[in-house]
């Protein structure tokens, strides 16, 4: 093996493990339904066998030396590579690094929130607790899969659980939000299926076919790999020229780079809501469960983020820079009308209200990707790897706050019986600890320092000031409407005159409470010390931005 | 020559034929009369023999073939070595017998596709219950394995044309057994469609052997001109007499495969038919009439293989099949769309199927050899894949139509309910045919995408793949109404056993082969060396 694959000390197979838990438990959710156990018990032993992927990943992070380079990259840890599909070269390739980890980290914490916020389903709870195991098990394997054919395996495959989340347990639109979610998930990354087999076919061509991810990542990059000379932008304009295409569409190797970056973004794009592809999102957020809402929000649209930074960034850095702006245009877009379209919603359906701020968060996820990845306008490897900590760090605190802020939704409607913001009013009176854990949440979703919100917002505005600056300065009108819709939303709820919906509103359960109260926490010790979260990240990051350093096309 | 040694090599034939005898006869020691009981009797017994005699030959079969263990030459002698000593000297390898049956790989892994499926498919109607001669719809099953067996083998014209027949026509019978309206009028629908394509094809041939002979100068003494590699060893560059004679056999197997446009009769036929007759009629005859396909293009037409690269002059065969894949794809998809009734939807999803296999056959215009040889493994996974896949669909159906009495889509409402196993097993096999990985279905797709942006024909994967976005929706439309919608009664749907093991074989089948692709691949890869090529 290669110096920057590093299996595990042990030689377990821990990330297949990980892997296992969860679909394990599925089997054991299956086995309680053929013993007709009481659903309540069935309840509590899915949120006790959560924890077994917290302790697996809490393992899997003490084992874990974040500091560790090789060969010009970040060192792939507990890697297990297999052999699985010899004709087509396909491994079972499993590996964490500093950009995967975070993620992992965050699918295990966010998974019992969804369990907890699925209580209340009176329906099918068997089934409804077994696709959130698979689901959670589709999210991780995402997440750790390094070849693409088990990389596409898993994002495909996640949208199934999801989509029946939808479907099963949604709102009144449920079909139509579930629908529109699945079809443009699937037709988006139908582009990024076909590019992948073209550029297998064109490793092939040039004597060294792969799936794999990080040769094609190092390829892209320019570092050495074995058995092919040149980078991956020269092996598909040969297999072009070899098939004659050059000859029709021109003899310009960006064009066909910027071909692949287009099939990768869009694919991407469309799970992270960039605008203008992220019309699925309101729907299938305020129609869905409520775990469905947070499982979705929290981790499920953090899919697309991570798949730029593995994908599309090594291996097309190329045309990655050569459109930053227009990246970066989108995410400005993203970032205002995000922010409108919450405003908006400030008097109509709170959900709805929650993913349009979502837009907005995953906008500066997307300005600090194209950041990185815009040309040097003197700013430095620094710059570039604080704008990629930075969105590793907002998509981790976005995360923990919009899964509360969902979940403390749901707590609202069961209590008043209505999405609406309408009708609330002065609700502090009668509920302080709702008001208190709920207003905690939603200052940490807009960014107020001293909460994780902020550092994530703070490093992503330092690190993209260096390559966009005007499109930072234009950002930071969504900073504040955000901030604004968020805050009139509180307002109606918990603020003003008491509103009829006062009347028997019964303050957070205990079991409500301390199960926000973690999250809660959480994003108080990373605003405060968010050195665990970036620590994991820096080298990877670091090392990812440094083929940016200099005019690539 | 034919000679006695060769007789091992057309051994799962043979037992097939015995299989199938015995089946007659031992019905005739049934008690017969015309009470329920004593039918039942004769059902039961037939049903199991059938069978159980299925399963040993399928299993011989695959003993025979070495694929899982083969003797090492210098295993010690005795009784038991001995017996697969002989059994493997009829496995796969060798020239073909006497130019007419080839016992290659392929007709090896072929076999065991079409025996699998007739296995499959007897254990289906172990449960489901013909209603008069029970003995002669189980033996009329099994002949026509032995004809699907044949065509798979098969390298010369009139074999060709025989165990094309020897196929159709107990199948003819079996689509028209139920004797009520819409099975006769499936029953009489193949039966003209399949004589016309047969005529068509037996034209077609007569053009070919007339070419051959004329070739030679009329010297008719030689009586080898029928063979697919004698044929093609006499064609010289671009004869348009073979040109028309090949258009008119793809016409004449074109039927056999339902690929539009011969595909006219596929969605009444399937409809009408019996469901466990339906899945043997789209899976098995039809992985048959695509290998009598691949040998005929393959080995007979070489000099025509043409391009299906844009830019390049369109022309031979590679550049029907991409339009043929073409149209199946896009009408396939679309008409199954609108389909009310949940067989019919099938019967139009096997056929955009259809056009994805036609897809691995365009992978020959590509000059090099290793890309065609991918294009064959691809090919082979996808109709193994398939074939698990669609008896598994079809299996499923027929013990909602059962219970339910229909079979249209609001018949599967609230199936979930009813009998939850039996809405899982059938939601595999329908997400198995939709591609959503980890499932066979997803695997067989993305190979056959592979080799088809190999072979050139880009625009053809990518309209290939916009058709597979655009068939999710009638996909999801069967989920939706197992899963989703309420049901009609809540009263369980009764899933009968041998029923039940048959889908479930299929579905853990589509399982396996999915997530570890290389259990069969490591066999199909064997597939390269195709007799006469």
């Amino acid at each position: 093996m290669p110096a920057y694959l590093i299996p595990s000390a042990d030689g377990l197979p821990w990330l297949t493990l990980l892997l296992l838990t969860p679909l394990l438990g599925m089997v054991l959710v299956g086995i309680a339904g053929a013993m007709r156990l009481d659903d309540r018990i069935v309840k509590l032993g899915v949120l006790a066998w959560t924890g077994v992927p917290i302790a697996l990943a809490a393992l899997i992070t003490a084992g874990f030396n974040p500091n560790a380079t090789a060969d010009g990259q970040a060192a792939l840890q507990f890697v297990e590579k297999i052999p699985w599909i010899d004709s087509i070269r396909v491994d079972y390739f499993m590996a964490v690094d500093g950009l995967s980890l975070p993620m992992v980290l965050l699918t295990v914490v966010m998974t019992p929130l969804g369990v907890i916020a699925s209580w209340g389903v009176n329906t099918r709870v068997k089934t409804h607790f077994a696709l959130l195991l698979l689901l959670e098990a589709a999210m991780l394997g995402y997440f750790v899969a390094l070849n693409f054919f088990f990389f596409f395996i898993f994002w495909e495959f996640s949208l199934v659980p999801a989509y029946f989340l939808i479907q099963l347990w949604g709102r009144e639109n449920r079909r139509y939000a579930a629908f529109k979610f699945f079809i443009y998930t699937m037709a988006g990354s139908v582009g990024m299926l076909l590019l992948f087999q073209v550029i297998y076919l064109a490793t092939r061509y040039a004597g060294a076919p792969t799936f794999d991810l990080i040769t094609l990542g190092r390829l892209g990059q320019g570092l050495p790999v074995e058995g092919v000379t040149g980078s991956l932008r020269d092996v598909i304009f040969n297999y072009m020229q070899h098939l004659g295409v050059a000859e029709s569409l021109g003899r310009y190797p960006l064009l066909y780079t910027s071909i692949a970056f287009w099939a990768i973004f869009i694919a991407f794009a469309i799970k992270l809501a960039v605008w203008p592809f992220h019309t699925w999102l309101p729907d299938a957020y305020s129609e869905a469960p409520v775990a469905g809402s947070v499982l979705l929000s929290a981790v499920m649209s953090k899919m697309g983020a991570y798949g730029m930074l593995r994908i599309m960034l090594p291996l097309v850095p190329d045309a990655a820079q050569y459109f930053a702006p227009v990246m970066g245009g989108l995410a400005l877009v993203g970032i205002v009308a995000g922010a409108f379209g919450a405003l908006a919603n400030i008097s109509g359906d709170v959900k709805r209200l929650i993913g349009y701020t979502s837009i907005n968060h995953m906008g500066y996820v997307m300005l600090a990707i194209a950041a990185a990845a815009a040309l040097p306008g003197g700013a430095s490897q620094d710059s570039r790897a604080i704008a990629i900590n930075g969105a590793l760090m907002q998509m981790v605190a976005h995360g923990l706050s919009t899964g509360a802020l969902f979940y403390l939704a749901g707590a609202l409607q069961q209590r008043t019986g209505s999405w609406e913001l309408n009708g609330l009013g002065g609700l502090r009176t009668v509920a302080p600890t709702f008001a208190g854990v709920m207003g905690m949440a939603m200052f940490a979703n807009l960014g107020l320092p001293g909460l994780a919100g902020f550092v994530g917002e703070f490093f992503i505005f330092r690190g993209a000031w260096a390559t966009l600056p005007l499109f930072t300065a234009l950002a930071v009108i969504g900073l504040i409407i955000t901030a604004l819709a968020l805050l009139i939303m509180y307002q109606r709820i918990f603020l003003g005159p008491t509103g009829e919906a006062a009347q028997g509103f019964a303050d957070l359960r205990p079991m409500e409470l301390w199960s926000t109260v973690p999250f809660l926490v959480l994003l108080l010790i990373l605003g405060v010390y968010p050195a665990p979260i970036m620590n994991l990240a820096n080298a990877a990051a670091t090392q990812l931005v440094a083929v940016f350093l200099q005019a690539l096309s | 020559m034919f000679q006695i040694t060769d007789i091992p090599r057309i051994l799962p034939e043979i037992l097939l034929l015995v299989l199938a005898l015995l089946v007659l006869g031992s019905d005739i020691f049934e008690r017969w009369s015309y009470t329920d009981a004593s039918r039942l009797e004769r059902v039961r017994a037939s049903a199991q023999l059938s069978t159980i005699g299925l399963g040993l030959i399928f299993i011989i079969t695959l003993v025979q073939s070495g694929y899982l263990y083969t003797l090492p030459v210098d295993a010690p002698s005795n009784f038991l070595t001995n017996i697969l000593r002989n059994l493997q000297a009829g496995g796969p390898g060798q020239g073909t017998i006497s130019g007419a049956f080839a016992t290659d790989d392929l007709t090896m892994i072929a076999r065991l596709i079409l025996i699998g499926a007739a296995f499959l498919t007897s254990m289906l109607c172990l449960d489901f219950h013909p209603t008069s001669n029970p003995a002669e719809f189980y033996a009329l099953i099994i002949f026509s394995t032995i004809g699907m067996c044949l065509m798979a083998g098969a390298t010369e014209l009139v074999l060709i044309f025989l165990a094309v027949e020897m196929t159709s026509i107990p199948l003819y019978i079996l689509a028209g057994y139920f004797g009520d309206k819409r099975s006769s009028e499936a029953g009489i629908k193949y039966f003209l469609f399949g004589a016309m394509s047969s005529a068509i094809m037996l034209y077609g041939m007569s053009l070919a052997y007339g070419f051959a002979a004329n070739a030679l100068g009329g010297n008719s003494t030689a009586n080898d001109l029928t063979q697919l590699s004698k044929i093609a060893e006499l064609a010289g560059e671009g004869n348009s007499l073979l040109t028309l004679s090949m258009i008119l056999l793809i016409a004449g197997v074109g039927y056999k495969i339902a690929v539009v446009p011969f595909h006219g009769w596929s969605p009444d036929v399937y409809e009408g038919a019996p469901t466990p007759v339906t899945a043997f009629i789209s899976t098995a005859s039809k992985a048959a009439g695509f290998l009598v396909l691949f040998r005929l293009l393959t080995v007979a037409f070489p000099s025509l293989t043409g391009s299906a690269n844009f830019g390049e002059e369109l022309g031979g065969w590679t550049s029907m099949m991409a339009f043929l894949a073409l149209i199946t794809l896009i009408i396939g998809n679309l008409a199954a769309l609108p389909q009310q009734n949940a067989k019919r939807m099938l019967a139009y999803s096997s056929i955009a199927h259809a056009g994805f296999v036609l897809l691995g056959l365009v992978a020959w215009a590509s000059p090099q050899q290793f890309d065609r040889d991918q294009g064959t493994i691809a090919i082979v996974y996808y109709l193994v894949v398939y074939t698990l896949t669609n008896i598994g669909a079809f299996g499923g159906l027929a013990m909602v139509s059962m219970a339910v009495g229909g079979d249209d889509v609001r018949d599967l409402n609230g199936l979930a309910r009813r009998n939850l196993p039996l809405a899982v097993l059938l939601a595999v096999s329908v997400l198995s045919l939709a591609g959503i990985p980890p499932l066979a279905g997803f695997f067989a797709k993305f190979y056959i995408f592979m080799v088809g942006w190999q072979s050139g024909a880009w625009w053809l994967v990518i309209i290939a793949l916009i058709t597979t976005i655009i068939s999710l929706y009638y996909y999801l439309r069967l989920l939706r109404a197992m899963f989703i919608e309420a049901p009609a009664s809540l009263e369980p749907v009764h899933a009968p056993a041998g029923m039940m093991t048959a889908v479930g074989v299929s579905v853990l089948g589509v399982l396996l082969i999915g997530i570890f692709p290389n259990l069969v691949l490591g066999i199909i890869n064997r597939v390269q060396m195709v007799a006469g090529l």
